[in-house]
């Protein structure tokens, strides 16, 4: 099981970002091995659709969990499809979420929480 | 934090100096231009600019002459007729990169492209986070996201709970950004036939995004029938018509003077004005 | 000869001027109307066109063809609108943010993407009196106006004298209806938002090197400062439309002022030929 967090640094104590496609980084936990990694958010930049870029650069590592602030329809449409299950309104930092989601805290959704262009508002 | 968007679909129906005027009746407030493309509002706030940023496009396509063979492939292939002669037409050129990788001399790259800048200034009234997008540019859709964002950060940060949006004319891409996550737009639409036309194409686009909307009438008694018809409309597309405002050309007397007529408090267009900011205001406020 | 009417700021008269002008050149030439303010077509108002045919208008977006497809994700990183996402065995398109550029389709190394056509608004087209008149209309939710207005413009015959109304601003849909065109007329008023949105406007035409001229309208309701830039700039005057009551209320009922306000005709037909000595020489 793969966890990836959006997060504004690449630390397990940096805070949660509210935002899916325009975040900085994502923190990636791997429940088998323990294992801790950051990726940069190649959906940052560009015009538009930055949620599915992201969405597909998520579903290319092979993650099996998402956990964010907010995460609009074009990103929820294409995690759906990548079967990348979501849980939104996620605060506080990485570490937290993923104590939080191990426990089993967090309830999942398959709706976007936002509009699109949230993330760039 | 409140969001309140101002639009017309129609251009030239008064808000801008509707927008001018709610800043005054709602100060301390963040104000917002998202009319990226014709920006007015500045004129009647005139706001004190305190940090500028540039805004960057999509990285438009530049052609090395020294390597280019003339083959033309980019020619043929561009579907914005953006290339001709060797040379890249930058307001023609959408930057979709396709002739970058297509070129078989690559003698094709993609440059950073400044396509705006937008501001952060002080007016009287609060904050205001305002653009100016380049000439002959594309993209007013991000320009005015990021300009949103950066307002809702100003918000947040000056903890003041309301956002006064001056928004852009029409009923496309920019209009669309502006409309995201808005608690209220306000159409402001005249009693002329291109006035109704335009209402109904904004509040179509309006519903087609959920958004709740409230109408003002402006300069309502220049021809009463016709307003009538929009308070008809407007019942029947369960709309409340929150303001009905004269024509008084002091609203454009104020204007050459660069500001907002509400601060002639005595007129009859300042009260009315006054009257229906305070029906929004409980309306968003709730 | 291709006229275009625009304006930096809406609501200054633009259609005003450009259905007024059509009509008065309607009585001595061959004329063709072309709305090319797609999001809000309002000329149809005052020139009420017998519409005589309609189609629509589309744009091409990917489609994949899940026989050949491989999913290389080739297409997803060369976009640079991020419309494809390619995932296990399934490629989802977000036709909304398509360009309709083509790179995909040309790209794909196993030729698995062809096009798919997306309806973007249509095109009304008829006869008011004499002229061949037509108008795009953008659907409602579509961002995406250029690909429209450049249907529109298709129609340009050059056997007539054509009109375009130009959406206001200065961004993609204006210039796409601008460019090209003999002679732009500018519309605004005398006040500082008029004034700031006509140098937009002057200053996106000198880009595209299209000369024009300005129609000032309501021209006694505020200062002279538009007069001055004119004259600074050396932009040429066309003509003043005073304000008047009686052309408000014209306007309100979508009535085109040389309709009831038969002085009007000539100083439209004026204004057409200074154009058009300006333009010849």
């Amino acid at each position: 099981m793969k966890i990836a967090v959006s997060a504004e640094g690449q630390e397990l104590n940096s805070p949660v970002n509210p935002r899916f496609g325009r975040c900085e980084y994502f923190v990636i936990y791997d429940q088998q091995t323990g294992s801790i990694e950051a990726i940069a958010n190649p959906g940052t930049s560009g015009a538009g659709g930055a949620g599915i870029k992201t969405a597909q650069a998520l579903a290319n590592k092979k993650i099996d969990v998402v956990l964010v602030g907010n995460v609009g329809p074009n990103a929820v449409e294409t995690l759906n499809a990548a079967k990348i299950d979501i849980y939104s309104g996620i605060t506080g930092t990485v570490q937290e979420s993923i104590d939080l989601y191990k426990k089993g805290a967090l309830t999942k959704t398959n709706q976007p929480s936002v509009d699109s262009h949230f993330g760039l508002k | 934090m409140k969001e309140l968007l101002i639009i017309s679909g129609k251009g030239g129906t008064g808000k801008t100096s509707i927008a001018g005027s709610f800043a005054a009746l709602a100060a301390p407030v963040v104000l917002v231009d998202c009319d990226v493309d014709a920006a007015n509002l500045h004129l009647l706030l005139n706001p004190e600019i305190k940090e500028e940023h540039e805004f960057f496009g999509l990285p438009k396509a530049t052609i090395d002459k020294d390597k280019c063979t003339g083959c033309n492939l980019c020619q043929e292939l561009c579907h914005f007729d953006a290339i001709s002669e060797g040379m890249v037409n930058p307001f023609l050129c959408e930057g979709c990169a396709f002739c970058f990788y297509i070129c078989p001399e690559q003698a094709i790259s993609l440059r950073d492209n400044v396509c705006g800048h937008w501001f952060i200034s002080n007016t009287r009234y609060g904050p205001m986070v305002h653009a100016k997008l380049g000439i002959a540019e594309d993209n007013s859709g991000k320009l005015v996201a990021e300009v949103r964002k950066n307002a809702r950060e100003a918000a947040k940060e000056k903890n003041l709970e309301i956002i006064i949006t001056d928004g852009p004319p029409g009923i496309g891409c920019p209009v669309i950004s502006s409309l995201s996550g808005i608690d209220l737009a306000l159409i402001v639409t005249e009693p002329t036939l291109s006035g109704i036309h335009d209402l109904k194409r904004v509040v179509g686009l309006c519903k087609h995004f959920g958004v709740k909307t409230a109408v003002c009438i402006n300069k309502y008694d220049l021809d009463e029938k016709n307003t009538r018809t929009i308070e008809e409309y407007c019942a029947e597309e369960d709309i409340q018509v929150v303001g009905k405002i004269s024509f008084d050309p002091s609203v454009t007397k104020a204007m050459l003077n660069g500001r907002p007529v509400i601060e002639l408090a005595q007129l009859n267009v300042s009260q009315q004005i006054n009257a229906m900011y305070n029906l929004i205001y409980r309306q968003i406020s709730t | 000869m291709i006229i275009s009417v625009a304006s930096g700021k809406g609501g200054t008269g633009k259609t005003t001027v450009s259905t007024s002008l059509a009509l008065a050149l309607d009585r001595i030439r061959p004329v063709l109307f072309l709305d090319c303010d797609v999001e809000e077509p309002n000329a149809h108002i005052f020139l009420k066109p017998a519409i005589a045919t309609t189609e629509k208008v589309h744009r091409p977006i990917p489609m994949i063809d899940y026989d050949k497809c491989t999913y290389c994700q080739n297409c997803s990183d060369i976009c640079a609108f991020n419309v494809l996402a390619v995932l296990e065995k399934t490629v989802l398109i977000f036709g909304e943010l398509c360009h309709s550029c083509g790179s995909c389709w040309y790209q794909c190394p196993e030729k698995a993407i062809t096009q798919t056509d997306k309806e973007i608004g249509l095109i009304e087209s008829g006869k008011s009196q004499n002229m061949d008149f037509s108008n795009g209309k953008l659907n409602i939710g579509e961002a995406m106006s250029p690909p429209l207005i450049k249907a529109v413009k298709a129609k340009i015959s050059p056997k007539k004298t054509t009109i375009i109304d130009a959406p206001p601003g200065t961004s993609c849909p204006v210039i796409t209806s601008v460019k090209d065109t003999d002679f732009c007329i500018l519309v605004t008023e005398p006040t500082p938002f008029g004034l700031n949105d006509l140098k937009l406007s002057v200053e996106m035409l000198r880009e595209i090197g299209v000369p024009c001229g300005v129609i000032v309208n309501r021209a006694d309701i505020g200062n002279d400062d538009v007069l001055r830039y004119c004259t600074r700039e050396n932009i040429p005057l066309l003509m003043q439309i005073p304000f008047d009551r009686k052309i408000a209320s014209l306007y309100a009922k979508g009535t085109p002022i040389v309709v009831e306000m038969p002085e009007y005709i000539e100083k439209f037909q004026n204004v057409y030929f200074e154009i058009e000595r300006m333009v010849q020489s």
